[in-house]
Parts: structure tokens; C-alpha cells; sequence
């Protein structure tokens, strides 16, 4: 687990310098290490994602960091290629590129831009309850991109509300976002440091807390996670988490607590729904349902 | 829950007995007790009397490595239209993906021969631990098992064989992580047939143990979530508990070997042994009486008899003794089928507070005996039971507290 650097990422007149190919750049979010930009030309609009590499010469651990930045993104980028669906944010018409700003290294390429809103600002925000027939849906197109992403040997590690993006149709109705810290179980892994969980620790899988996580970490960290997501969407709180707390506590409650079932939070969805939701809750992943095909058909079935 | 009969030595008619009393919902032979060249002509009996009847065939695979010893008891094992799979197996020779391959493909193309209605893939028994030799040979039997039998081209459903020692199930965390792995196989199997051994066949605390209990209701209850079928070979009187949590089937059959497992009953003999006596299983006491005691304690403590049909062979005027052995195992068939139904529900808290109701109620009743029992009467394994439950929970993280 490691702390992000406070970084502010480019303005966007000075992209605009390095990417003529764009009419114009606008800054939409920023990470630890990332920002992602609209950029758009006389034919469409894309989402940019702009990646700081930490210099080398700063501290002497930055060298496998950087490192293992780039092993990441390029993992990304071959995920993203491999597993295209629906499902998943597709990849844009800007490849992986080098450039220096300022004197600083990034690496850049672009995604399509999807129009809508993260999953996390919705439940922050709108004040509608989502239905049971939309976290229905919702839990299907996770169980399908997490099937995609399993048959090409990666676990995505990171689902979460604000990697959702809600879209204004029923072809895509959400796209998941974001295989930065996918895991390829058929590679060497990516982190420098075996000690670090690459991970968010507010929807972290119970089993990738245990320091061997990597011997048999598969898909059902991931169901894990879309169910956490679905479950904190849906109930607009988080089983665990408390807002304000540390993120370890919420942690160590995931690891030892037993959340609310979810029909006393959604009294109003059917018990069937609410049970798989906690089924997939469990912290011992062979108590987690686990026949993708079966449960996508099951929630395919009932929409 | 199905019942069926696990069949072994000495069948005389009462699969015949069974199945006409609706008292069974399928058969599960054994190779060791019956000749190939039977085989047949049983099975086509069975199909055209009752075709809703399950017919299945346990290859018995895990004996392999008794073949060696001279007194060995394999039985029709050893015959020779059973050695188009039944070989003598050095572990080493198993520790080969292609002798795994090899050895399943030969037992279900064997099965294939013949009607029965699913196949069983054969596997080894885990010795010892989860973390040994024998469990990678097993585990490799499991995930080779649906691919071997998609070359059949058949369409009857594949179970894989999980075949495992009580001593395995002692270890939570090990037993955690094999479940972990056998859940998630890139070519799942339609279900497992599970087989939990003791070290012989007379030793009921070695499944009467909380935490054997607790891990074979965990194995149920995982492979259930997972949409695997589960059959329990030789679970006896724990089907319920297991159907509690999810199991399809259970086997149980006549003699006590055919009610727990255990290589026991294919190595030499230890010495002879005598005809027991006659037996009466309670529900609710969740055990077997021996027939006196029915006959001493049914006037005083008339909640031992179960009131059903099969009572009637153990006519009071007889002193409660049965008119002949054969009738032992239907009124066992008869109890069990009857609590299979009284224990499961739709949910399976229900189900589990049943099981739970079940032994307070048994312990009540033990509390109302004052003769002496038979060792074997006893009520000793209540406790295992309960606390087997309450350890499962716990395991499978359910709050038997709520709802």
C-alpha cells in the first residue's frame, strides 16, 4: 500500500502544445498519478489519460517504481486490447506515447470518451434510488467484463463505484473502467515491493489482504468487488466503510465483520437478488457463487 | 433430497424391496460386490421396472493401491472384464497427468457400456492432508474429469469423484484452500460424489467429530453455491444434516461397511466377525437401537418409534424383532427418507435450526431412558452433531441467530 504523491497534473494549454492533433483539452479527474482529459478534434472526442513517471533521481525506490508504472499501463493497454466488449472502456486512436513537460516524464494514449457519470458521484449526488431491474443490470454487465477479463487470464482488482461510468443506453447501459492494476495470472507479477497490495483499500477482497494472495488470487476477488459495488450503489452506504474513517479500519472490519444483509438496507428488492448480493459478500471466495455463465443468465433472466 | 442404496455384498432382493416401496431414489453400485457379467441384466431389471430410478456405478479407483496385497478383499474388482480400468496403480505412476487421463478414460468408457443414468469419474483417497502428494493426484482427477468425458460425447451428466480421510477435514485453513480450488476449474464437472473415510468401519467417533462433521457440511455447502450436484456416498444418518446444506443425494446400504466408508472394508480381513444384532433406527433419536431395546423402551418412551410404515416389521409381538435381516435396511431406508423430508426446507436457515430442533429434541428424549444402552444406543454423538452445526456456520459465515 503505498501514498500517492500530491501532484498536479498539467493545464490544459500546455497539452494543447503537445497534442496539435486536438482542437481542444479539457481536465476531467485526477489520481495519484493520473489525469484524464477530453480532448476532441473536428471528428470525435476521447478521453486522454495523462500518467506522471516519477523521476528516478528523486528517491531511490522511484527507479522500480517507475518500473513498474509503465509494466502497469502497458499491461492496461494490452488487457483493454484482449478483452474487448461492451462491457469495457475501449481503447481511442492515440497510442502509447512518451513526452516530457516541464521537464517531468509521462506516458499518454487515449480511451473513448464515455458520456456519463461515475457510479460514486451518482450515490454521492442524485438523490434517486437506483431500482432493482437497474442493479440487476448493473450486476450482469460486471458479471460479463469480469468473464471477459477471467478468460483472458486477469483479475481487474480494482472495481469500485467511481471505475462505473452510467451511460445513457440500453446497448451500454455501464462501461467498467480502469485496468490499471489488473492482474495477469499467467505473467510475472507487476509490483516492486511483494509487501504492497496494489488495490483500493475501501473495496479490497478479503483474500487479497493475506500476504500469499498471489498464489490463487482468480475471478472471485472481482465478484467480490462488483457485488461490494453493486451493494454500495444500490444502498447509497458502504457495508463497511464509515465516511471520514481510516481506510484500514474499514479494512480490518471487511476482514471481521459480518455486513448488513443487504434486504434491510433495499427492504424493497426481492430476497433471491439481496442474497446473492450477500452470497457474494463472503470473505472465503469458495462460499462466493461462482458459475459466471449461470449467473449472468440469472440476471439476464430476470430483467 | 435423493436416497439411494449404496450396494455392496449379499443384495438377495432388497434393492428389489426398496425401490418397490418407494422407498429409494437410486442405486450406487459396487464393482467389488457384483460381476460385470451381472451387471446387465441388473440393471435392465431396475430400468424396466422403474425407469425414474438413478443408476449409478462408484469405480472404485481408490482401492487401487490394495491390489497389491495378497489378502486383500477387492472382490469382483479383480475380475477380469473390470481390468479395462481397474489397474494396479503405484502413487508415483498417478503423480502423471497422462496416467490420470488414462485411468478416467477407461472408467468411463466402461460406464458407458452400460444404462446407467450419470457417470462417476474415479479418483484416489487423500490419505492424510490436503497438502500432500495425494491431493494434487486427486485434484488432477477432478479438473481432467469433465474434459475426459467430453470426449464420450454422452450426454449423461459427469460426477468427480472427491474422496478424502476424516483426518483431512481437521484442518480448516487447508481445507478452505482446497475448496478455493476445486470451485473454480476451467472444466467443471456436473457434480462430485463425495466420500469421507474413517479408519474402519466401527469407528463412529471418527465421523461423529465436530469437525469432521463441520468440514462435510462446509464441502456440501461451498460445491452447492457453486451449482455443483453433491451425492454423499455412505452418509448414513448425517444425509439429512448434509441435505440441510445443500447435498442432492446420500447412500447408505445394509451392512454396517456400506454406512461409513473406509478402505477398511478392501483390506485383509482382521478376523471374523459376528452376525449383529438387529437394529431399529430412530428418528428421533438419530441413531439405531438394537431391537430389544426398541422392544423395552417403545411402551415407556413411545417417541423412539417413528411411525411409519416399516414399523410393522418390528411387531411388538415378536419383541420387536424383525422377521428377517432384509427388513433392517428398509425401515433404515424409511427413517431416513422420512428425515430427509422432516430436516430440509427451502431455506437454509430453516433447514439448519430443523437439524439443530432435531438433536435438542433427541437429547430430550435420551434424558428420558433410564435402562442401560448398548454402546452403540448411546447418545454421545449428539454433541458432535450440534456442535458440528454451530462450527459450519461459523465456517460458512451464516448467523444462525438471525431471521
Amino acid at each position: 500500500m503505498r501514498v500517492a504523491m500530491i501532484w498536479t497534473p498539467p493545464v490544459d494549454k500546455v497539452l494543447l502544445k503537445h497534442f496539435g492533433q486536438y482542437s481542444s483539452i479539457l481536465l476531467r479527474a485526477k489520481g495519484g498519478y493520473k489525469a484524464v482529459y477530453k480532448v476532441s478534434d473536428d471528428k470525435k472526442t476521447e478521453a486522454l489519460k495523462l500518467i506522471q513517471i516519477p523521476p528516478t533521481s528523486l528517491v531511490e525506490e522511484n527507479e522500480s517504481l517507475q518500473k513498474e508504472l509503465m509494466g502497469r499501463i502497458k499491461r492496461e493497454l494490452e488487457t483493454l486490447k484482449k478483452c474487448a466488449c461492451p462491457e469495457l472502456v475501449k481503447l481511442g486512436s492515440l497510442a502509447l506515447v512518451e513526452l516530457k513537460i516541464d521537464g517531468q516524464l509521462y506516458l499518454a494514449y487515449s480511451e473513448e470518451f464515455l458520456d456519463g457519470k461515475n457510479l460514486w458521484d451518482l450515490w454521492r449526488n442524485d438523490p434517486t434510488t437506483p431500482s432493482e431491474q437497474e442493479l440487476k443490470i448493473l450486476f450482469g454487465v460486471l458479471l460479463r467484463a469480469i468473464r471477459k477479463l477471467w478468460q483472458n487470464g486477469y483479475v481487474h482488482r480494482d472495481i469500485k463505484p467511481s471505475n462505473i461510468i452510467k451511460l445513457n443506453s440500453r446497448q451500454r447501459p455501464f462501461v467498467l473502467l480502469d485496468m490499471g492494476i489488473a492482474y495477469s495470472i499467467n505473467d510475472t507479477a507487476l509490483t516492486a515491493d511483494a509487501r504492497c497490495i496494489p488495490a483500493t483499500l475501501r473495496y479490497i477482497a478479503p483474500e487479497m489482504i493475506r500476504p500469499n494472495f498471489r498464489e490463487n488470487i482468480d475471478y472471485r476477488s472481482d465478484l467480490y468487488t462488483a457485488a461490494l459495488s453493486v451493494y454500495e450503489y444500490g444502498a447509497k452506504a458502504h457495508p463497511f466503510a464509515i465516511d471520514a474513517e481510516d481506510a484500514i479500519q474499514t479494512m480490518s472490519r471487511a476482514l471481521n465483520d459480518e455486513p448488513k444483509p443487504f434486504v434491510q438496507v433495499r427492504p424493497d428488492i426481492s430476497a433471491e437478488f439481496c442474497q446473492l448480493i450477500d452470497q457474494m459478500l463472503k470473505k472465503t471466495p469458495a462460499l462466493r457463487p461462482a458459475n459466471l455463465n449461470s449467473l449472468i443468465r440469472q440476471m439476464e433472466e430476470s430483467v | 433430497m435423493k436416497l439411494y442404496a449404496q450396494h455392496g455384498f449379499s443384495n438377495g432382493n432388497k434393492l428389489d424391496r426398496g425401490l418397490d416401496n418407494n422407498l429409494l431414489d437410486g442405486v450406487i453400485f459396487s464393482p467389488r460386490d457384483i460381476s460385470a457379467d451381472k451387471l446387465p441384466k441388473t440393471l435392465k431389471q431396475m430400468q424396466n421396472k422403474r425407469r425414474k430410478c438413478d443408476l449409478l456405478f462408484d469405480p472404485q479407483l481408490y482401492a487401487c493401491f490394495l491390489a497389491r496385497m495378497t489378502e486383500a478383499r477387492l472382490g469382483n474388482l479383480l475380475d477380469d472384464a473390470y481390468k479395462d480400468y481397474f489397474q494396479v496403480y503405484r502413487r508415483s505412476m498417478l503423480e502423471r497427468e497422462k496416467e490420470v487421463k488414462s485411468a478416467i478414460h477407461s472408467s468411463l468408457e466402461f460406464q458407458q457400456n452400460f444404462p446407467f443414468t450419470a457417470f462417476i469419474a474415479p479418483n484416489i483417497l487423500i490419505p492424510t492432508s490436503f497438502n500432500s502428494i495425494e491431493a494434487v493426484i486427486s485434484k488432477n482427477f477432478i479438473r481432467m474429469t469433465a474434459t475426459e468425458h467430453s470426449k464420450l460425447k454422452d450426454k449423461r451428466p459427469i460426477y468427480a469423484t472427491l474422496a478424502i480421510s476424516r483426518e483431512t477435514l481437521l484442518d480448516k485453513q487447508e481445507l478452505v484452500e482446497f475448496l478455493n480450488e476445486i470451485t473454480v476449474l476451467d472444466f467443471p464437472p456436473d457434480g462430485f460424489y463425495v466420500l469421507v473415510s474413517a479408519r474402519n468401519t466401527d469407528a463412529k467417533s471418527d465421523i461423529f467429530n465436530s469437525d469432521v462433521i463441520a468440514g462435510m457440511m462446509l464441502i456440501n455447502y461451498s460445491l452447492h453455491i457453486n451449482g455443483f450436484k453433491v451425492i454423499n456416498g455412505y452418509s448414513d444418518i448425517l444425509m439429512p444434516f448434509l441435505g440441510a446444506v445443500g447435498a442432492d443425494a446420500g447412500g447408505t446400504g445394509w451392512w454396517s461397511n456400506l454406512r461409513t466408508f473406509s478402505l477398511d472394508r478392501f483390506a485383509p480381513s482382521q478376523g471374523g466377525g459376528q452376525q449383529p444384532i438387529a437394529r431399529y433406527l430412530s428418528m428421533a433419536l438419530l441413531n439405531r437401537i438394537t431391537f430389544f431395546e426398541l422392544n423395552q423402551l417403545r411402551s415407556i418412551v413411545p417417541k423412539i418409534v417413528n411411525n411409519l410404515p416399516s414399523d410393522a416389521h418390528y411387531s411388538q409381538k415378536n419383541g420387536s424383532e424383525p422377521e428377517d435381516r432384509t427388513v433392517e435396511i428398509l425401515q433404515s431406508w424409511d427413517a431416513l427418507k422420512a428425515l430427509n423430508t422432516k430436516i430440509s426446507s427451502n431455506s437454509l436457515h430453516q433447514s439448519l435450526k430443523n437439524c439443530l430442533t432435531a438433536i435438542e429434541t433427541a437429547n430430550k428424549i435420551y434424558d428420558q431412558i433410564t435402562i442401560k444402552l448398548d454402546k452403540k444406543s448411546q447418545g454421545e454423538h449428539l454433541e458432535a452433531l450440534g456442535d458440528g452445526i454451530r462450527t459450519f456456520a461459523k465456517r460458512a459465515e451464516i448467523n444462525l441467530s438471525d431471521k
